[in-house]
């Protein structure tokens, strides 16, 4: 017995399993998503907690020289002696390269290890919990990490050989210990070695990397830190754990953003779905809702009952997208891993559930919004006229409310995703998200104006090639602008959201293949390996390789390159993170064409020569610095001003945020000493053979942590490094696109349900299954062309109006179009929008012809 | 309600403008008991549906005046004619209009549950009625479970649920076979006669306003006369004469 109207509701889902299913999936799409991002940035978080947490467990507070550089010898002291200091250990790192049997060096982040020394007497500056074996006590000898030991198979009494700045030799494991429970950066070692030994196989006699220190009171470290800071100097940085670790989870606040933004696609695409469902719905069921109105149910209750309907599809939605967002977690968190970012395993959090499921929830409910006012505004009538002389056509006033909510995102998109980065916090990037939702919603809006004309012009060809089947379907198309355009409307978004990303990375790697051809006029580098400039080049080249690379008869010039990451001076707006290099002045001209804005390259050189420094041009923008302005350089070594020379004129390392300074100044306020690069140059054409064969010899005999690139070489490898980037992008991208297609078939096959009775007329006429199928088909071909054509449109329009407004703050950035790509991608998604039609259609053409004629 | 249970005065009804417009209708001035079993015809188009639809409150008229039992309609918010609806009309409609999810005696509970009445005395007079219409056995079906003549008949006996003044039918036996339609009839009939319901009944079939106390033709928008009910002969042969030639023609064919 039907216990209350709003019961009524339970049952109506009932009677229509399929359609229920089908919009449920909206819901479970998006809250999977949610979910699962939710899961990921929690994990990264908790990581990142836990490292902090397991290595500096007993530790108050952290020194590190600016820009990872080296402090000096007597900040260790310096700090021991400031009151309030209970104790202090200072630690020196060495990356090193693990060695194959065959001496061959490991390719990639497994092969990576790095070595912490420090002395084992006293207070130590990490809190290693030992598992097995002994601690570190004296000589070349090595604690290592406990799942990297079980990862590569290493157990106490092995030797591990490896290659570091210094050449090859082996260490022999006396102990294992445990940093996290599950902690893996992609295959990277950790391990621990006595200081005097560290210091000899790192090549650093002196200084320290890092000083850990105990407070006497452990409860207020503030003034502590206050006069620690005051002692070390602006050289050096002094933080909490706990704000180290905030800051690296800053830097991937980026990541975090792109990840939301892409959850949120797949919410609108989910919440789309359900308004589209709801909508088609209420139409289907206007005689039974006005016949509900007869009998006396107010407007309220007839909205409450769809309300009602999607509360519970939202439910019910919400729960088996909880679960799909673990599943998803989980592959999102290998993925992660592949790319290098660390990342523990899952850590499952209630409150990311919670807020999972009530966005799920309320986005369900404000999507179903809509078609419940439609329901509520039925009149009584609509129990005689049915769904007839429904408005099938879209009013003039969504077109314009369609393009008011599209153009500010267009317009203004660029400098949210680009400009804002993580300067604001998440502020500037949650306003990217929200503006771009509200471009897709204007899109939506506006959908009928902008795939009807394409259906039309496709029609005349279909209809002239397929006389039956195709004039059929352009007319059932044609005849009902609304629905058509809500079916194309998925993949549209789905598609220009996929040519939005792809013309963006072409056109980043686009414009740094043109300035690379600029600037790598020399013919090999040489290198760390699995080190870039960004990150300072690692361990950098040994003095021994220039001098020896020097005394080849084949070498022209051999041009040293230093790179360290650090805040750059005077920035006034945006993140301060940057790349300070030092190049030789007098050699580096030889290797490197690029320009530079407001004077000549032997101008430049010879102001560097004297303590000048070039900006790069995002970094002069956001410190707004212009030729002849001063900066005071501040680093552990030494304290200067420096005159502005100019600005490089091309995009460069860390998107422009760069400084360059000669070798000279480096060293005498960063202290730095290995160079990361050497740009080499042949004496010929003639010679560049046997040149590069020498270096190879030379480096694979006594070098195996180092790698020659040739320049084609090292440009494959900044577009695979900008690729890595944006292949988390394009990873994202593809479960778009694949939300969207489902988001097709789901339309498509709700709209062969609403069209049941239509279906059942035609077979009535005499048209056979086969022909019904064709026409379902031939109307799943002119839709996902229709949306694929529009959405690769409007994704490069969107692409270039926001490269174009990211011009000010990354200046020399230009519009590439990635023509193949985006063609290839729109097919292979109208191949697949056809096969999505296939199951609709035989659906349609098996319903029994009686049955379909008085289905309601 | 003492008064004359429908009463119209000047009614008009226009859809479109211009060029374009329909008068639906065009002055009707119609007065009907209470306790009267009134049949409307004419031809298509003359206007008798949409004077029911307007009587049962569905619609607004253009201009005139609606009452219902005294109670007249300009003036009604929406509020006031849901609940107009809900407690002094019941509707018969052509399609049935049941629900396909509900069983029989879930669909004549339906009135209730939305005025939200409950208890057992609802039961038992869906219960009751449905006995009475002759589904005393089929209470459990669904409709698809049941013929075009059953289903009509669930959905009069939801429209006497909740013992409304005024039952309006519209077309009622249009889409049943002649057996299920003369059953049909013979209910409302038995339900005019023994309780005295009012019963308004549109319908193009002779015989159907037959069974009425008397026959008022619609043409064009406007009263063209009525006669006396009880003979299907009498009904039709005014009908053809309010008919064009083409008009009979067709109807004859």
């Amino acid at each position: 017995m039907l216990r209350s109207f709003n019961s009524l509701a339970f049952r109506q889902l009932r009677t229509r399993p399929l359609r229920s299913v089908l919009t449920a999936f909206g819901v479970v799409l998006g809250v999977g998503m949610v979910f699962g991002v939710l899961l990921l940035t929690g994990t990264i978080r908790a990581t990142f907690d836990e490292v902090i947490d397991s290595a500096w467990g007993e530790t108050d507070l952290v020194v590190m020289g600016e820009g990872n550089g080296t402090m000096a010898e007597g900040t260790l002291d310096g700090i021991k002696d400031v009151p309030g200091v209970r104790d202090a250990a200072g630690m020196v790192g060495g990356m090193f390269t693990r060695l194959n049997k065959d001496d061959s060096p490991v390719k990639g982040p497994k092969g990576q290890m790095l070595i912490a020394g420090y002395e084992t007497e006293g207070y130590q500056p990490y809190d290693f919990r030992l598992v097995e074996g002994r601690r570190i006590a004296s000589g070349r000898e090595v604690m290592v990490e406990q799942n990297w030991a079980r990862d590569h198979g290493y157990h106490v009494g092995d030797r591990v050989r490896v290659a570091g700045p210094t050449g090859r030799t082996e260490l022999p494991i006396i102990g294992i210990f445990k940093l996290t429970s599950s902690l893996n950066v992609g295959g990277l070692g950790y391990a621990a070695m006595p200081l005097p030994a560290a210091r000899q196989l790192f090549d650093q006699p002196k200084g320290w990397m890092q000083i850990s220190i105990v407070a006497d009171d452990r409860g207020d470290v503030g003034p502590l830190k206050r006069r620690v800071a005051h002692i070390v100097g602006s050289g050096a940085r002094v933080q909490t754990p706990g704000e180290v670790s905030d800051q690296i989870s800053d830097q991937l606040a980026g990541l975090n953003v792109v990840l939301y933004f892409f959850s949120g696609v797949a919410l609108f695409v989910g919440g789309f779905l359900i308004l589209n469902s709801f909508n088609m719905t209420v139409l289907q069921r206007m005689r039974e809702l006005g016949m509900l109105r007869t009998l006396g149910a107010s407007r309220r209750m007839a909205m409450g009952s769809v309300l009602i309907e999607a509360l519970v599809l939202g439910i019910v939605g919400t729960v088996l997208g909880l679960g799909l967002g673990l599943l998803l977690a989980s592959g999102l968190i290998s993925l992660m891993r592949g790319m290098g970012v660390p990342v523990g395993s899952l850590h499952f959090s209630i409150g990311a559930a919670i807020t999972a499921a009530f966005i799920g929830i309320i986005v369900t409910l404000l999507s179903a919004w809509w078609p419940a006012r439609r329901a509520g505004r039925i009149s009584p009538i609509r129990a005689v006229l049915g769904n007839a002389q429904v408005r099938r056509t879209a009013s003039k006033r969504r077109l314009v409310i369609g393009l008011a909510l599209f153009l500010p995102g267009v317009w203004f998109g660029g400098s949210f995703w680009f400009g804002g980065e993580s300067e604001t916090g998440g502020l500037a990037a949650y306003g990217g998200i929200l503006m771009t939702m509200t471009m897709f919603a204007g899109m939506a809006a506006a959908a009928p104006f902008i795939i009807l004309p394409v259906i039309r012009w496709l029609a005349v060809p279909v209809r002239r090639l397929l006389p039956t089947g195709g004039r059929l379907a352009a007319d059932s198309l044609l005849s009902n602008p609304l629905r058509t355009a809500a079916t194309a409307i998925a993949l549209t978004i789905g598609l220009s959201v996929v040519a939005v990303t792809i013309t963006i990375t072409s056109s980043f790697i686009g414009t740094i293949n043109d300035q690379m051809d600029k600037a790598f006029a020399r013919d090999f580098t040489v290198q760390a390996q699995g080190f870039t400039i960004e990150q300072g080049g690692g361990p950098g080249v040994p003095r021994s390789v220039q001098t020896a690379i020097e005394g080849m008869p084949q070498t022209g010039t051999v041009a040293p390159l230093r790179a360290m990451q650090l805040d750059l001076p005077a920035v006034k707006s945006g993140s301060k993170l940057g790349l300070a290099t030092g190049v030789d002045p007098a050699r580096q001209p030889k290797v490197d064409r690029t320009e530079f804005q407001g004077v000549s390259r032997s101008e430049a050189y010879a102001e560097l020569a004297q303590g000048g420094v070039l900006l790069g041009s995002t970094y002069a923008n956001r410190a707004h610095l212009e030729r002849g302005d001063k900066i005071a350089l501040l680093g552990p070594a030494g304290r200067r001003s420096a005159k502005v020379i100019g600005v490089i004129d091309s995009l460069g390392p860390m998107n422009g945020m760069e400084m360059r300074v000669s070798l000279d100044t480096m060293r005498q306020v960063y202290g730095n000493s290995q160079p990361a690069e050497l740009a080499v140059e042949a004496r010929s054409a003639e010679h560049r053979p046997a040149l590069e064969a020498k270096i190879a010899h030379l480096l694979d005999r006594r070098y195996p942590n180092l790698e020659m690139q040739s320049a084609a070489d090292a440009k494959q490898e900044v577009s695979d490094e900008i690729n890595r980037t944006f292949n988390m992008f394009n990873a994202i991208v593809i479960i778009a696109i694949i939300v969207s297609l489902l988001g097709v078939i789901n339309t498509l096959a709700m709209s062969v349900i609403e069209r049941t009775r239509e279906i059942g007329v035609l077979r009535a006429l005499g048209a056979s299954r086969w022909q019904v199928r064709a026409t379902m088909v031939d109307e799943s071909v002119m839709i996902t062309i229709a949306g694929a054509v529009v959405g690769v449109l409007a994704g490069t329009v969107i692409g270039y109006a926001w490269l174009r407004g990211v011009d000010e703050v990354l200046p020399g950035l230009t519009f590439h179009f990635p023509g193949p790509i985006v063609v290839a991608v729109a097919i292979a998604s109208v191949v697949l929008g056809v096969l999505a039609a296939i199951w609709p259609a035989r659906r349609a053409a098996r319903l029994k012809v009686i049955e379909a004629l008085v289905y309601e | 309600m003492t008064a004359a249970a429908i009463e119209t005065h000047d009614l008009h009804m226009h859809y479109g403008a211009g060029r374009t417009e329909v008068r639906a209708l065009d002055g009707v001035d119609l007065t009907v008991e209470a306790g009267e079993m009134v049949a409307i015809m004419g031809p298509s188009g003359s206007g008798k549906s949409t004077l029911l639809h307007i009587v049962g409150a569905l619609e607004s008229p253009t201009s005139g005046t609606v009452a219902v039992g005294g109670l007249h309609y300009e003036g009604l918010d929406d509020k006031q004619l849901t609940e107009l609806r809900r407690d002094h009309i019941g509707f018969v409609f052509q399609f049935f209009n049941l629900l396909p999810s509900l069983t029989a005696e879930e669909n004549v509970t339906l009135p209730a549950v939305i005025a939200k009445l409950h208890g057992r005395a609802i039961r038992e007079r869906a219960r009751t009625l449905l006995a009475r219409v002759g589904l005393g056995d089929r209470m459990d079906h669904l409709p698809a479970e049941l013929s075009g003549g059953q289903q009509q008949r669930v959905s009069i006996a939801r429209a006497l649920l909740l013992s409304p003044e005024l039952v309006l039918a519209d077309e009622p036996t249009g889409n049943l076979d002649t057996k299920s339609g003369h059953e049909v009839l013979r209910v409302l009939r038995e339900l005019n006669e023994e309780e005295g319901h009012t019963i308004v009944m549109v319908t193009h079939d002779a015989a159907a306003a037959a069974t009425a106390d008397r026959v008022i033709f619609l043409r064009d928008g406007k009263i063209a006369g009525e006669v006396e009910g009880g003979s299907a002969r009498r009904a039709a042969d005014y009908l053809a004469s309010l008919q064009s030639p083409d008009e009979r023609e067709l109807a004859t064919a």
